[in-house]
């Protein structure tokens, strides 16, 4: 790397159609990352009258025809893991990669023709990882989310895990996938959760995801005309009563109970909902007089009854 | 299949050598896989990639091998058993095993140093003199699948008969039992083998005898005057179970009586939730990481237990319908399930010790010299 050296250079001498290094892709788009990186250096490397960049692909969003830039110029007979190192160690001195920006950069790596080995003992060390081929096939699945997931994803900050239940979608997942983000717009973890359990119901059932979700009859949530919460709600309720049916089966009876006993609004009686600990909480926010009445009379035998009916049945 | 005929390669510590059971195990392995290293050599790098369960190593056992089981968190009672830890891993394959998740060993071992192993047993169970211990090698492995492990077994056998305040357990899933049918057992070892109906046997029990064979096996290890055990765990949630399980316990008790039973456990799936991506990874065909499990007050997953009752129930109602029952006990269980199921619950696990020791004293004349009192268990872990 001695060898680097700096030049001055404006827009037109770079190659602006060779996008082999172009692998950092932010939510916010290049663009409004621009001033974030501008104190990053621009690596080029001499391609014919050109010149390619390397690094800094957003700085030039920033930057008209008209400015010149510091550059620095890489040998062009650099070894193409020591641009890799350069290139991370820029990015990574002030920047966490999302896993899909590590599935591109590894990706970049196979076309740049570095060994298995070499991405496994000189790469990815260099992120915080250890893993084998596998850990990079996993990474490199990432690249291919499509949109809208890739950007859903993204701006959620989604972990590797999470990436990797949206990679490899067929196309009747990525359709389903998709609307619901678009039309529930469900949080991460809601999404997360509707995707194992579908997941977990297919694998379970042996059974087409396209038979699930007309069971389900997932458009009417989609299309529900009430309150996005209210649908999002119902469709998990659904999804939960198909994955655990005998459970929620269960716990439907036991929360009917509760409503059974018609307690006023300032209490509530809690059950874990697991089933594990066989015991209810009851809790009761005690103001006025009438509250107070109202408890005294669901201490009474008959309502205390109820209670270990609902005990018994828990 | 002998399972010593699917190893790759067999690794032998030197100072493992000089054991006489050493001998015994290799002359029965290919000489072409075998390899002689220093005891502080370090093997993994050899045998990356490979399947542990294919890769044998006899070497000494460093530290303790005999250890409480290790149960589960409070929340769940357990049994106080001892467990030896001769053999670690199994070649069967067992869809549900917990095996495939706790052990990091990147071969099969097989400690050789019995000697020591034995002196080891002898103090820890004659510092308890008044209690009685239950003792066993089902743990981490199955008894009697590999030839290293029934070696251990015939000689366990014959210091457990000369020991007066121990049961040796053997609990397997193969029918491996010739070698032990002459031996001097004076009733201190149990035979047990682990039940499940014939069709989950087929579909999450692979390399296993089949349910006849095990029975039929129980039944000459009764002929042999052996006491047996049975454990049916883990009891499975499969389409049809209770017809698979009423036909199962039918067939045993015409097959065993319960007097010749010591003891028989309920168990239902569990596993750490970090195990779930392992079987879905070694089993991807396998519908059991999808039954209906929560995060139990243990951290582990298990059948919720609106589910677990009435499957434990069914179950502990036709063991119990019968003149002079078994002893009847849950492994990892909350005492609201023991509660339910059989109408009281141990107070706590020295309690649940202690059960065992009555019921052996009750049904067994002779087996225990005296009858045990809780306080013996209470004050000892």
């Amino acid at each position: 790397m001695n060898s680097i050296k700096p030049v001055v250079l404006n827009l037109r001498q770079i190659n602006r159609n060779d996008n082999t290094f172009d692998i950092f892709n932010r939510p916010q788009g290049k663009r409004e990352q621009a001033s974030f990186f501008l104190p990053h250096p621009i690596l080029v490397q001499r391609q014919g009258s050109q010149y390619r960049l390397i690094y800094g692909f957003e700085i030039l969003e920033y930057v008209d025809e008209k400015i010149e830039l510091a550059a620095y110029q890489l040998p062009e007979t650099v070894n193409p893991l020591n641009i890799l190192k350069l290139i991370l160690k820029l990015r990574t001195g002030s920047y966490i990669l999302t896993p899909p920006e590590i599935g591109r950069f590894l990706q970049l790596a196979e076309k740049l023709r570095l060994s298995p080995i070499e991405m496994q003992t000189k790469l990815l060390p260099l992120m915080h990882l250890s893993g084998d081929d596998y850990l990079i096939s996993q990474y490199r699945s990432l690249v291919s989310v499509p949109e809208p997931l890739y950007g859903y994803l993204l701006s959620r900050n989604a972990l590797f895990k999470t990436w990797l239940r949206f990679a490899d979608l067929s196309g009747e997942e990525y359709q389903c996938y998709a609307k619901l983000i678009t039309f529930l717009k469900p949080s991460l973890s809601v999404l997360e959760e509707i995707k194992i359990n579908m997941q977990e119901i297919q694998s379970r059932d042996k059974s087409f995801l396209k038979d699930i979700l007309q069971d389900l009859d997932w458009e009417q949530y989609l299309a529900a005309e009430s309150e996005i919460k209210v649908a999002l709600s119902r469709l998990r309720q659904a999804i939960y009563a198909k994955r655990f049916p005998q459970l929620s089966g269960h716990l439907q009876k036991i929360r009917q109970r509760i409503q059974d006993l018609d307690l006023p609004v300032n209490a509530a009686l809690n059950f874990d909902e697991t089933c594990e600990r066989r015991e209810l909480q009851l809790t009761w926010r005690l103001k006025t007089p009438k509250d107070l009445q109202r408890l005294r009379e669901f201490t009474e035998p008959l309502s205390l009854e109820k209670v270990q009916h609902l005990l018994d049945e828990l | 299949m002998n399972p010593e005929q699917r190893l790759k390669s067999v690794y032998i510590s030197e100072s493992s050598l000089n054991d006489p059971v050493t001998d015994q195990i290799i002359n029965n392995l290919p000489r072409r896989i075998r390899k002689i290293v220093a005891d502080d050599y370090d093997i993994s790098s050899e045998i990356r990639g490979i399947n542990p369960k294919q890769v044998l190593y006899l070497t000494r056992s460093k530290g303790e091998t005999i250890k409480k089981c290790p149960g589960t968190a409070a929340s769940y009672l357990c049994c106080r058993y001892q467990v030896i830890n001769q053999t670690l891993n199994c070649p069967l394959n067992c869809v549900y095993c917990i095996l495939q998740y706790y052990l990091n060993q990147p071969a099969t071992v097989i400690y050789t140093d019995f000697a020591k192993i034995f002196s080891e047993l002898r103090n820890k169970l004659t510092a308890q003199p008044k209690r009685f211990f239950r003792v066993g090698t089902g743990e981490l492995s199955d008894s009697l699948a590999y030839y290293g492990s029934m070696l251990f077994a015939r000689e366990a056998v014959e210091i457990f008969a000369e020991i007066p305040n121990g049961i040796l357990e053997l609990k397997t899933k193969t029918v491996n039992i010739d070698d032990l049918l002459t031996l001097r057992h004076n009733g201190h070892t149990v035979l047990a083998w682990s039940l499940n109906p014939q069709q989950i046997i087929d579909e999450f029990e692979i390399n296993t005898a089949a349910l006849t064979r095990r029975l039929n096996a129980a039944t000459r290890a009764a002929e042999a005057g052996y006491l047996l055990a049975f454990h049916l765990d883990p009891i499975l949630t499969v389409p049809d179970w209770l017809s698979f399980y009423d036909e199962m316990l039918d067939e045993l008790y015409s097959r065993i009586k319960p007097q010749q039973i010591a003891w028989i456990s309920l168990g239902s799936l569990r596993y750490p939730p970090e195990m779930k991506a392992r079987m879905i990874a070694h089993y991807p065909n396998s519908v059991l990481p999808f039954g209906e499990l929560v995060h139990g007050l243990d951290g582990k997953m298990r059948y919720a237990r609106p589910i677990r009752v009435p499957l434990y129930r069914r179950i502990y109602q036709k063991l119990t319908a019968v003149d002079l029952p078994p002893f009847i006990y849950f492994c990892m269980e909350s005492q609201d399930v023991w509660q339910e199921v059989t109408g009281s619950t141990p107070n706590d696990n020295a309690h649940l010790d202690y059960m065992f020791a009555e019921s052996l004293y009750q049904r067994f004349p002779g087996l225990l010299s005296e009858p045990p009192l809780l306080n013996n268990y209470i004050s000892n872990d």
